[in-house]
């Protein structure tokens, strides 16, 4: 009797306390998502929502200590080759730790680089096998790579990671597909300000190995040159020179070559190492004959080699 | 000599000390030599890195801070709960409760300083394990940094670049905001003990307490979706038990979830000084209630 | 000279809820009992018949159902009586893992000693109970009897003018037995109240002077030792070294008063527990006498006397 008096007390006093506290943990709640100290509640329909929501609470505080003990073990299963129970660690790694960015792009590297690469060599499969199985993991790679950049829209790391994996000549490219990607990286507020010149520098270099997009390719060539001197990298000139050639750009429009080569020396340089990567659609139009050009003119001096830049 | 009032703070002194005495001569430190080892072996296992990753540095020093912290708060929790467990129950199987109360020692007081001295103890921990994974982590640190300073010279980064770079990989390293999170942990622990301190005034058995603490704590995880669920969703075609339910969860349990902020201080987030003296406030009021309604319980039990 | 009773127990009615049976279960069943200040008394009664239950409810363990306790004038149930009562439970149990003077200052600190007054107070209770030499020793390591020491050293830690005993020398050896009784005797003439239940009815006998006899929770005597058990119309007298003819004319005389009746003449015997206490004595004043040096006659003549006055 004593005792049920008791707890209905306590259960009265702890509805009338959690009344009182309600509105107050509701707001410090909007407070701290808005602060992205904490993750927003699932949305209704998140097809992730049950799996994620069971684990992930569940586990409560110990999330990221259980991540981190996985992680190790996914390090064995990688040592061991097993890329089924790698691919399946990482799935709960980044369940229990959706917010870690390394999880995403480690278990993502194993799958796009290490798992396909195992596959492409392996001798004990048919050709047909190999090819299809690396290109499954890269797809795999670039699955978890996209979910993650989905759970975590900011993170520009993620995006830029997808970005390179269809850009890698390694790989399979997609440059169509990796140019959206440096877009998206592009359009995150939390690019760092002294990264996203060199960011848009690369997503430059892809968009001069799409075809279609030659001419926004060229001016954003163009602004690049102009924005800073920091910009007139060897690849960056020499695209720009290639891009123009093939453009057929009116000389008003042109930077001249005086201008985006400090010299003939450092031009010859640059354009030889530039035409090295010409099995990677990058425009080449005009970069031989020039080669050639200097070559001639520099023919006395043709023993003095200077270092290869890239 | 009377100095009976019905709340000595000295007395709830003596008897938190004693209480932390007994625990730490329970041989509970041995954990801390435990975490000891897994930390040293935790900063010194190279973890394999994505050649894609732009900011490896920052997400070493991640992994580092989370599995340090991610030991410390199950220490701290499963320690809160287990210690405040079996206090009372040990006192009134071993009769050391009969002299206690015999003398003019107000319930209150006994009460308070048995989660006192519970609280102590894990303060005191969390403190010595806290110093172990500031100075690991600030040598990591600095080496990290160097290493990247280093590489950023010989890349001729312009020092606006550099000095960015040095902050973004400082911020992953010992802070204040760090220090905010291990606090946030604390506060967790603190809301379990009471809650095991609560649920010890009508158990006398310490196995029966730990297993509903548990079960509340984890229920309490849920409670954040509960409350959104009743406040903020638009959904009517939902039966009254489930609505009362999830009612009932968002008003009886802590919601465990606004913890989660120790997450963010581990990958170095910046908490405000708002957000966090609410977080304490808020902790404070739980331990409170908890307090008053085991005092509530316990004033009149008969032994 | 006081006239507030140590003890006024009034109709005190303790109902426990039985489990099994609709009615409940009346462990104290209408006490009343009155102890003045400076008494000894002693309750006894074979085992549930509501003595702990009664010292419990005077210690504000339990709460009456009916009736009230006072001590010294104050309510049972309010904490400032206790600062007047020392109580020692039976079996007592006490911190295994502090020494026995880290238990005596708890305890001092507990009943709001501070300082200089603590240690001294220890030092004092130590002392008495004759724990001096164990008081590093960590009480898990304490025989029975020094438990029951030590528990009556934190009875008495804060100076209590009434002291409750629950079973003292229950399961405690002869010698140590002894100890405590001589300690009660002490207690009484510094005019501590003591208020005592034991099964060891000899030995309340020897130390009470009031006595309530307890029997399925209710008070079935009560009254003062010596009017209770005095056999009203019988007297003893104990004679030493009597020849038989003093004995003869002795008994010729109570023979001829015509109003008394010769009932017994013979040795009056010792106790066990003298027999006990005294070859105790002896073996270790031997075992004193070997260490030492060569035993001197005096020495063999005071255990001599010892004997005789046991």
């Amino acid at each position: 009797m004593r005792i049920l008096f008791q707890i209905t007390v306590i259960f009265c006093v702890l509805l009338g306390f959690g009344a009182a506290k309600l509105g107050c943990e509701d707001r410090l709640n909007q407070d701290m998502v808005e602060a992205r100290l904490i993750q927003p509640p699932l949305r209704e329909g998140t097809s992730l929502q049950l799996g994620q929501t069971g684990a992930a609470v569940a586990l409560g505080g110990l999330r990221s200590l259980v991540a981190s003990i996985w992680n190790l073990r996914a390090f064995l299963h990688f040592e061991n080759l097993d890329w089924i129970k790698l691919e399946q660690s990482y799935d709960i790694i980044t369940t229990l730790q959706p917010q870690t960015t390394y999880y995403w792009d480690t278990g993502a590297w194993h799958l796009h680089t290490n798992a396909s690469v195992f596959y492409k060599e392996n001798k004990e499969l048919s050709p047909i096998r190999r090819s299809s199985m690396r290109m499954q993991y890269i797809k795999k790679g670039s699955a978890l790579l996209e979910e993650g950049a989905r759970l975590n829209p900011d993170n520009w790391n993620l995006h830029l990671a997808l970005a390179r994996v269809w850009s890698d000549h390694h790989k399979v490219p997609d440059l169509t597909r990796a140019l959206h990607h440096y877009e998206d990286t592009l359009a995150c507020d939390t690019v760092p300000g002294f990264k996203r010149t060199q960011l848009e520098r690369e997503a430059f270099y892809t968009m001069t190995r799409v075809q279609s997009r030659k001419s926004d390719a060229l001016a954003l060539g163009h602004r690049l040159f102009n924005l800073t001197t920091k910009n007139h990298t060897p690849n960056l000139v020499c695209c720009i020179f290639a891009l123009q050639n093939s453009l057929n750009t009116s000389e008003a429009d042109r930077i001249p070559e005086a201008k985006l080569f400090p010299n003939e020396k450092l031009q010859l340089i640059g354009l030889r190492n530039y035409f090295d990567h010409r099995g990677q659609d990058y425009p080449m139009t005009g970069v031989r004959t020039k080669i050639d050009t200097l070559e001639k003119k520099q023919s006395p001096s043709k023993d003095a080699e200077a270092p290869t830049m890239r | 000599m009377r100095r009976n009032g019905f709340f000595s703070p000295a007395r709830i002194m003596v008897i938190a000390g004693h209480t932390f005495t007994q625990l730490v001569r329970m041989k509970v430190f041995y954990f801390l030599v435990i975490f000891v080892a897994l930390m040293l072996a935790a900063s010194y296992f190279e973890m394999p890195w994505s050649r894609t990753a732009e900011d490896s540095a920052e997400q070493e020093l991640t992994i580092l801070k989370s599995t340090a912290m991610g030991a410390m708060t199950m220490f701290s929790v499963l320690f809160a709960i287990a210690a405040t467990a079996l206090l009372i129950p040990k006192d009134l199987e071993d009769r050391t409760l009969y002299t206690i109360l015999s003398k003019p020692v107000p319930r209150l007081d006994y009460l308070l300083g048995k989660l006192g001295g519970v609280l102590l103890l894990v303060a005191i921990s969390l403190l010595l394990m806290d110093s172990l994974l500031s100075v690991i982590l600030h040598f990591r640190t600095d080496s990290l940094l160097a290493h990247e300073m280093a590489v950023g010279k010989a890349q001729g980064w312009p020092q606006p670049d550099m000095d960015a770079r040095a902050e973004s990989i400082s911020q992953q390293g010992v802070t204040w905001d760090l220090q905010a999170g291990i606090a946030a942990i604390f506060f967790k622990a603190m809301i379990m003990a009471s809650i095991a301190l609560l649920i010890s005034t009508f158990s006398s058995s310490t196995l029966f307490t730990i297993v509903i603490a548990v079960v509340i704590y984890f229920i309490g995880h849920y409670t954040a979706d509960a409350r959104n669920y009743w406040l903020h969703s638009q959904k009517d075609g939902v039966s009254k038990e489930v609505k009362f339910l999830t009612q009932g969860v968002a008003l009886i349990f802590p919601d465990f979830q606004l913890f989660n902020i120790i997450d963010s201080t581990i990958e170095g987030k910046k908490i405000a000084p708002g957000i966090f003296s609410r977080l304490a406030t808020l902790t404070l009021f739980y331990s409170g209630i908890y307090s008053v309604l085991a005092w509530f319980t316990f004033r009149k039990k008969e032994f | 000279m006081e006239d507030t009773p140590a003890v006024q127990i009034n109709n005190l009615i303790k109902e426990f809820p039985s489990p099994f049976r609709k009615s409940k279960v009346k462990a104290v069943n209408d006490v009343s009992l009155t102890i003045m200040p400076g008494e000894v008394y002693g309750l006894i009664g074979p085992n549930g018949s509501g003595k702990s239950t009664t010292m419990k409810a005077l210690l504000g363990l339990l709460t009456p159902t009916a009736g009230s306790c006072h001590v010294f004038g104050k309510n049972s149930l309010k904490t400032d009586s206790r600062q007047e009562i020392g109580f020692l439970p039976e079996n007592p149990y006490f911190y295994k893992h502090l020494s026995g003077e880290e238990t005596l200052r708890f305890y001092a600190k507990l009943c709001g000693m501070r300082g200089k007054e603590v240690k001294e107070r220890v030092d004092e209770m130590l002392e008495l109970v004759s724990l001096q030499d164990a008081r590093k020793r960590r009480v898990g390591a304490y025989s029975k009897g020094m438990l029951q020491r030590i528990g009556l050293a934190q009875a008495l830690i804060h100076d209590p003018r009434l002291l409750i005993l629950d079973e003292p020398t229950a399961g405690v050896d002869p010698v140590g037995s002894r100890e405590i009784r001589d300690l009660i005797v002490d207690l009484k003439e510094r005019g501590v109240t003591i208020f005592l239940c034991s099964h060891l009815l000899e030995q309340v006998q020897e130390v009470c002077d009031h006595v309530g006899i307890i029997f399925k929770g209710k008070l079935v005597k009560e009254g003062r030792l010596e009017d209770l058990i005095a056999i009203e119309d019988q007297t003893e007298v104990i004679i030493r070294n009597a020849s038989d003819r003093t004995l003869a004319r002795i008994r010729a005389v109570i023979v001829d008063a015509k109003e008394s009746e010769f009932v017994r003449m013979g040795k009056p015997r010792t106790t066990l527990e003298r027999l006990f206490l005294d070859e105790a004595k002896k073996s270790e004043a031997h075992n004193t006498a070997i260490t030492s040096k060569p035993a001197d006659e005096s020495a063999i003549e005071d255990e001599e006397k010892g004997a005789h006055d046991a």
